[in-house]
């Protein structure tokens, strides 16, 4: 059987084309998981009986009408805050140990009804937060690049999953960062779309008005076909847009001619400058968009540490107020990591809470108005290579902004693409974000860039020491 | 910049009224944290009307509700 690993586009056309089997195909995603979970973590839950049906069951359907969609027969794996009718959730906490979810979440729904194989559920950091955390029921992922390193979160197993092979595309949240910055470290691409663009419904909430799901996997055109399956209204999420869903895959090949980048280099430059790595893949990637024919332009925005400040406060009300309940009865339950955070909530007062918001309304508009010349925004995607899993600071999200943060507090969709590797070897990233609802040219920045860069082909050592076996 | 220094009765009043029962170890470990807390809190107070309202997440600003992308 071939090591090799396909992408969800490549595995899809030969699927079509008859040359593999959805059961041939989650078969080699097993035997990667046989031979790297143990290292790597990414499952709380392999559902390899359930995997095995459900390539078997796509695998009968393709034969007698074709695929459904391109993510017919798929292997793919769901973070483990995101409810599975009949399979253990956990939120990664001693608190839901027990728990078996009797309806599946929205999102989970959406790629079943496309006909994907479910892998099973993946680690994350406590209830989608914190972390990496060595005192919960289930250790936390590991980097596929260097299992000494973090995955960075919250959706560790997510990305460790995509990198590793062991699935070919997986679902994880985000509400200050926590699907990028994990693609970011880990090597792959993460999308937070438009809030309300993918319904929440049966996904356990972070921070109401900051949660965003999304897709993450090897190549940008795979996360555009996940959220093709993803995206659309869904009256059981207060949030969800009512709008009508375009087709994200149409125009990935048009490029990136023509394209308006904005550059926020203040905020890699001084509000929180970066490693050398990252600022040169950052360079290299203006040079690269303008080789492509975009237009690249300096913009100016206020500084990170105000979106930070915004993010922070309602994050930490909101979810404290989530898990308040839990937090006064049997705090000892949680994590370290977790129940920091919801000691910080009794910091934040109502009126903390209400001038947060305020200062939100201000940056969205301050950032639309900075994207109205522009077709997307260009800044780094985390500020360093992966720190070793075992010496991360304990204040750390406190000390020092993300470059995340600033798209949860305005809700539009960015995404984390490959831009290299640092000199320790592992991966670097640039971040896009674009205006509201603008996924398709987003995707399309994206995937002009992966295009014209050599990363995509590039996979962590350990798979290449497979494949050479 | 270092955070401020914390004051201990603050924090103790904060923990009290959210019902936490923390020891006073537990309690000076995060005194470093209410620091940034405070920091960051004064970042969120500008000069704005009082009728400046916060965002409904619901709706997006006019400005980029319309934008549709064509390719």
């Amino acid at each position: 059987m071939s090591t090799d690993i396909l992408t969800i586009s490549e595995a899809a056309k030969l699927i079509k084309a008859g040359k593999l089997s959805p059961v041939e195909l989650t078969e080699m995603c097993l035997s990667r998981v046989a031979a790297f979970e143990p290292e790597v973590h990414a499952f709380v839950t392999l559902t390899e009986e359930r995997a095995r049906a459900d390539a078997k069951r796509a695998e009968a359907e393709i034969k007698a009408s074709g695929p459904k969609s391109p993510l017919h027969g798929i292997p793919i794996g769901l973070k483990d805050i995101i409810d599975t009718k009949g399979i253990l959730t956990t939120c990664q906490s001693a608190h839901n140990v027990d728990n078996v979810p009797v309806a599946d979440a929205a999102c989970a729904t959406a790629l079943a009804a496309a006909g994907t194989v479910l892998m099973g559920k993946l680690t994350t950091h406590e209830f989608a937060d914190g972390g990496p955390s060595f005192d919960l029921p289930w250790p936390p992922a590991r980097n596929p690049w260097n299992t000494a390193h973090s995955t960075a979160g919250s959706s560790s197993g997510t990305g460790a999953a995509v990198a590793a092979g062991l699935i070919l595309g997986g679902l994880g949240t985000d509400t200050s960062g926590s699907i990028r910055l994990p693609a970011a470290l880990c090597g792959i691409v993460g999308l937070k779309p438009t809030y309300g663009l993918v319904s929440r419904a049966g996904v356990a909430p972070a921070a109401y008005s900051l949660d965003h799901i999304g897709p993450m996997a090897w190549t940008t055109e795979d996360c555009a076909l996940m959220l093709q399956a993803l995206a659309g209204y869904d009256p059981a999420d207060p949030a969800s847009a009512n709008r009508p869903v375009p087709d994200y895959t149409g125009g990935l090949a048009i490029g990136a001619k023509g394209l308006k980048v904005g550059v926020l280099r203040r905020w890699h430059e001084t509000d929180r400058p970066v490693a050398d790595g990252v600022r040169d893949s950052i360079e290299a990637a203006i040079k690269t968009y303008k080789g492509l024919g975009a237009e690249v332009t300096e913009l100016k925005v206020s500084p990170l540490q105000d979106y930070a400040a915004a993010g922070f406060f309602i994050s930490t009300a909101e979810r404290g107020a989530a898990y308040e309940e839990m937090m006064l009865k049997n705090p000892q339950k949680f994590g370290q990591h977790y129940r920091d955070r919801l000691v910080l909530a009794a910091f934040c007062t109502g009126m903390d809470y209400v001038q947060a918001m305020r200062k939100r309304r201000e940056l969205m508009v301050e950032m639309a108005t900075a994207m109205a010349g522009v077709d997307v925004v260009l800044t780094a995607g985390n500020p360093d290579e992966a720190q070793p899993i075992d010496r991360i600071p304990r204040w750390e999200n406190l000390d020092k902004p993300n470059f995340t943060m600033p798209f949860n507090v305005t809700g539009m969709p960015a995404i984390c693409v490959p831009s290299g590797f640092g000199p320790n070897g592992l991966p670097v990233s640039i971040q896009l974000a674009a205006r509201p609802f603008a996924e398709a040219t987003l995707l399309r920045a994206a995937h002009a860039f992966e295009q014209a860069t050599p990363w995509r082909s590039q996979r962590p050592e350990m798979l290449n020491l497979m494949s050479a076996a | 910049m270092p955070p401020p220094i914390p004051s201990e009765t603050d924090m103790a009043v904060y923990l009290a009224r959210a019902g936490f029962e923390l020891t006073p170890d537990q309690i000076a470990e995060y005194a470093e944290a209410y620091g940034y807390v405070m920091e960051m809190s004064t970042r969120l107070r500008s000069e704005r009307s009082y009728t400046a309202e916060p965002a409904h997440m619901f709706s997006f600003p006019v400005d980029t509700a319309t934008t549709e992308v064509s390719i």
